[in-house]
């Protein structure tokens, strides 16, 4: 069918851009009764910001269905597996992300298949293209053929090494005409504009209004100094301290000493900064706890898990090994098939929980894909792995997730002689 | 859009169970053998929410459901237009069906489309599961994707079935337990569906009535013998109640639900006066009513290009066989597809044989087997066709016992007929006068010299299939034959004793008490002694006495058998032998053959 297509840079307003695409479409072709329009990102995270901007959208009055595309493939290959089986397709567990992709864009890439997803989703929303490898840009231009696709893509947000060139904007370039925005809406610090600007040109990025590449703190009291200090200086507003890596611990040293008391000469401080769980650590916490043996009889599992506390998980845990027990009729379990689920409600909770709302919050650049906050600063080991390019991505990535301010503190000296800094 | 295929599994006394559809299905079998279980299973999948009753533990096959232990009926539908899935978007999409393909040779389910023959196709299925905690069943209607998708109540989400469509699919089902007498009434959700689908506007009527009915003329209360007690009652009441409340006797609760319950349905037969309620009128016409109400429901809905599909259980119930057949062609006529379960072989022939199929439940597994796969080809011989037209009714009547016999011809199904009846009119209580026969055994009407090919074409219908044939070299011939073809499938092939032919064994059985019985044959010229009977038995020309095919007279020596109690007693004993053969009882009267041990002589 056709295809409409968004590019530019951090902020520009392509996902606003995505909207006023998609009420003009759907003045043209409404949707009929039990249609929906289909919003497929590549993290929760996006999924859940998405699914708010779409929700105020006029004319869709919520017939939306936001969907983080490795589970719309799943729905796609669970619901088709009889046809997977006879095209010999070897059968793939909700795990097995990559292979699930790839079940699910060959079948799309049937005509029925594609014509029954298309009965359901005429329209079909895709932002953060750049990010979406092989097996799921399969899936998408087998998709575009059917639906009415519109799609945002910024190749230099990409962070995975192996999508260079991008493929997604490769064919987006070659298929579609796409509109290029230029303006970047987030900010008007010119500090802050100027150095994006720089890094995307493979330039050293400069210190400006808004944008303040500090002297290196290469010892984690120096460098916890300097970020009390901007965070004491941010005159309101949420920050976010933002590394491109956690090897070496520098970031976690920083962040941890900041919240055991006051630091520097101006003795700011103690700042309490959240570090954005990821799913392992929560469930690995949780995990520890857990008082059963390897191997344990349906009761001592139920007494084992009443006896943690009643967090969300540990309830849909325990309601999860009663159904076993009452509608499949087992009797014993192991402790490794407990840890997988609890894993599992963990992160189900976390995709379809809120974002925790805390003014201070510390996080990967990967983790801040697609955010944005009033200030941040930049915390630059020296454990950055990658070429020049990747760099650039990552400190491009991380410095335009700000509105009003950010600052960079690196680890030495050294780091500022080599790219993105130079 | 009609249903092309239902499977069953650990339903009621059902396992594991297909049954095909064709547009007009009737199913017959024995009795037990699952065809109401066949329309529980539609009626729950189906069904509308008022006609599904809860389920217990007995429904699960086995009745002791275990927690893994599920009741899963899937249903094929098809019979889409233009069999495009983009033509009927609300069956074929996310929250829908997927696409299927019916292969309508081989009666399978495909994901793809591999013929241009093959229908779309969509599946629909149901599930229940017991759960003990709380003696509950839980159940669940849900598009069915594939096989291998595991259990719909662990984890795994199922595309659960809208009540839309299944209102859109239009199923209605009449039970063999025709009660109500209340069907024509406002009080009936049919009625008022009826009546509001043929743009009629009961509302309003029951309104207008209620009004009249809060106000009427001739109060009950101002009546002169009831006034004066009910003023008294009211004087009363004033000593105790502020408010003064007055007494009014007033006909049913005077709001809509009271006047719906108590709308009774009156029928006059002839225009009398004075009509009578449907209660008190024959059971035909209490049979009757729901059944017809519910075609003009089905026939508004035709009529309005909407679905309807209609089961009937025993169309033969409280109805002389005329009227059976105007109510079968009457349903078959005004419904997209149908299903008729009955006893009578009477019902089952008047439909088209390719439609009637024979269940069968043996251990748990129900099978379902078309009479007729197709119309018969063109080279077919005349003693087969026969046995599915002009003879249809006798076929059906023999497939639905446990055994069916194949005698070698018509005379042979005669005699068998009018013995076992001589027999039966003649039982008393003693257990030894007991004749099984009836009960277990069908005979089919065989075309004279056709035993091979009949046995051939009955064997794909009945999994025990025995044959008779005469102990003459052409019945000889014929055991050989149907020996070294490995048939019948029962393994048994029942022989008369060396040269001797069915003649010679009533001559057997009157040989109990020849001198009592053969003055008491009423035909002309009764016969002096057992041989001379025997051979005008085996000769046709009447002028010289022959009995041969003179039915009548078969009668009436057959009614002399069953009134002289040896002879009774003889052929009752050759009737257990035979019907004990068959179930593979050794019995003294038929000793194996040494040379062939399938086929059994008789030895008397």
């Amino acid at each position: 069918m056709t295809i409409q297509a968004v590019e530019g840079g951090a902020g520009c307003g392509k996902t606003y851009r995505l909207m006023e695409m998609l009420v003009e479409r759907l003045e043209t072709h409404p949707l009929s009764a039990g249609q929906r329009v289909l919003a497929l990102t590549f993290m929760h995270g996006s999924r859940r910001r998405l699914s708010e901007r779409l929700r105020s959208v006029a004319n869709l009055h919520g017939r939306v269905e936001c969907c983080t595309i490795d589970a719309f493939a799943w729905r796609i290959y669970r619901r088709w597996r009889g046809l997977a089986g006879l095209l010999a397709v070897a059968p793939a567990t909700e795990g097995e992300f990559d292979r699930v992709c790839e079940a699910a864009g060959l079948l799309l890439e049937q005509p029925q298949v594609c014509a029954w997803v298309a009965a359901s989703f005429p329209i079909v929303l895709v932002d953060e293209g750049q990010d979406l490898k092989p097996e799921r840009l399969r899936m998408l231009k087998a998709l575009a053929d059917s639906v009415h696709a519109l799609i945002a893509a910024d190749e230099f947000q990409c962070l995975d090494q192996t999508l260079r060139p991008n493929p997604l904007v490769a064919w987006l370039q070659q298929d579609a005409e796409p509109e290029t925005l230029v303006q970047v809406r987030r900010t008007n610090a010119p500090g802050l504009l100027a150095a994006a600007a720089a890094i995307r040109a493979g330039n050293a990025p400069m210190n400006g209004a808004g944008f303040k590449l500090l002297p290196p703190g290469a010892s984690v009291p120096l460098a916890t100094t300097l970020l009390a200090n901007a965070i004491a200086w941010r005159q309101g507003g949420d920050v976010a301290v933002i590394t491109p890596a956690l090897q070496g611990g520098f970031a976690t040293s920083v962040v941890a000493r900041l919240a055991e008391g006051p630091c520097g000469k101006q003795q700011n401080g103690p700042y309490t900064v959240q570090w954005e769980g990821n799913d392992r650590d929560e469930a690995q916490a949780i995990i520890a706890g857990l008082e059963l043996a390897a191997d344990a009889p349906a009761a001592a599992t139920c007494a084992a898990l009443r006896a943690m506390p009643r967090t969300g998980p540990m309830r849909a845990t325990l309601s999860w090994v009663e159904n076993q027990v009452h509608a499949c009729g087992r009797g014993n379990f192991t402790r490794a098939e407990i840890e997988a689920v609890i894993a599992r409600q963990v992160s189900l909770r976390r995709q379809h929980g809120s974002d925790a709302s805390h003014q201070l919050r510390a996080m990967t650049v990967q983790q801040a894909k697609n955010r944005e906050f009033e200030g941040v600063v930049v915390i630059w080991p020296f454990q950055v792995g990658g070429d020049a390019e990747h760099r650039r991505r990552l400190l491009y990535n991380a410095i335009t997730r700000a509105k009003r301010w950010c600052h960079v503190i690196v680890q030495s000296q050294n780091i500022l002689a080599a790219a993105p800094f130079a | 859009m009609e249903i092309a295929s239902l499977t069953i599994e650990k339903f009621r006394g059902v396992r594991d169970g297909m049954v095909r559809f064709s547009p007009h299905t009737v199913l017959v079998g024995a009795n037990n053998c699952g065809k109401t279980t066949v329309i529980e299973a539609l009626a729950l999948l189906f069904g509308r929410d008022r006609m599904i009753r809860q389920l217990t533990e007995h429904d699960f096959h086995g009745s002791d459901p275990q927690p893994a232990d599920r009741i899963r009926l899937t249903a094929t539908v098809i019979g889409f237009h233009d069999d495009d899935p983009a033509q009927h978007p609300d069956w074929f999409r996310d929250d829908r069906g997927i696409v299927k393909w019916w292969n309508p040779t081989t009666g399978t389910v495909h994901p793809a489309r591999a013929d241009p023959a093959w229908k779309l196709a969509c599946q629909i299925a149901f599930s229940a599961r017991f759960h003990r905690p709380s003696l509950e069943v839980e159940t669940m209607r849900y598009f069915h994707d594939d096989d291998s998708v595991g259990d719909v109540f662990d984890d795994e989400t199922a595309t659960p079935l809208p009540a839309r469509l299944i209102r859109e699919l239009g199923f209605f089902f009449v039970p063999a337990a025709r009660t109500w007498d209340r069907t024509v009434s406002f009080g009936s959700e049919l009625f008022r569906r009826v009546v509001a689908a043929g743009h009629g506007q009961p509302s309003e009527s029951v309104l207008a009535e209620r009004d009249r009915l809060r106000a009427p003329e001739a109060r009950l209360e101002q009546d002169e013998r009831l006034s004066p007690i009910v003023d008294r009652l009211n004087q009363e009441l004033r000593g105790f109640f502020r408010t003064n409340p007055t007494l009014h006797l007033r006909v049913t609760a005077t709001d809509s639900n009271g006047l719906l319950e108590s709308v009774v349905s009156h029928y006059a037969h002839y225009g009398a006066d004075v009509p009578l309620p449907a209660k008190r009128h024959g059971s035909g016409l209490l049979s009757l009513q729901h059944l017809l109400l519910l075609l003009q429901f089905g026939r508004l809905r035709v009529e309005a290009d909407e679905n309807f599909w209609m089961a009937l259980e025993e169309p033969e119930l409280h109805v002389p066989p005329a009227l059976q057949r105007r109510l079968v062609h009457r349903i078959q006529s005004l419904s997209r597809q149908t299903l008729v379960s009955t006893h009578s072989p009477m019902v089952a022939a008047l439909a088209d044989p390719s439609g009637v199929a024979v269940l069968r439940n043996e251990g748990g597994v129900l099978t379902s087997v078309p009479l007729l796969q197709s119309t018969l080809p063109a080279d077919t011989p005349n003693s087969i066709r026969k046995l599915f037209q002009v003879n249809r009714v006798e076929t059906i009547a023999a497939v639905m016992h446990d055994f069916v016999l194949i005698p070698e011809g018509r005379t042979d199904y005669e005699w068998l007929g009018l013995l076992v009846r001589a027999v039966d009119l003649h039982q008393s209580w003693a257990a030894v006068d007991e004749c099984r026969f009836d009960a277990f055994v069908g005979v089919i009407p065989t075309h004279d010299g056709s035993v091979v090919r009949t046995v051939a074409a009955m064997s794909p219908l009945h999994p025990r299939v025995v044959a008779l044939v005469d102990g003459d070299p052409e019945g000889v011939g014929y055991a050989d034959a149907l020996a070294a073809a490995g048939a019948p499938n029962s393994g048994i092939i029942l022989r008369w004793a060396d040269g001797q032919m069915l003649e010679d064994v009533i001559g057997w059985i009157i040989d109990a008490d020849a001198a009592a019985c053969l003055p008491t044959i009423p035909i002309d010229n009764p016969p002096a002694n057992v041989a001379d009977l025997v051979a005008r038995l085996k000769d046709e020309v009447r002028a010289t006495g022959g009995l041969k095919k003179d039915s009548s007279s078969y009668e009436a020596i057959a009614g002399a058998v069953g009134a002289n109690e040896a002879c009774c007693a003889r052929s009752r004993s050759l009737l257990n032998a035979i019907t004990e053969v068959a179930q593979g009882i050794d019995n003294p009267l038929f000793v194996a053959d040494p040379d062939q041990s399938a086929i059994k002589v008789f030895n008397p």
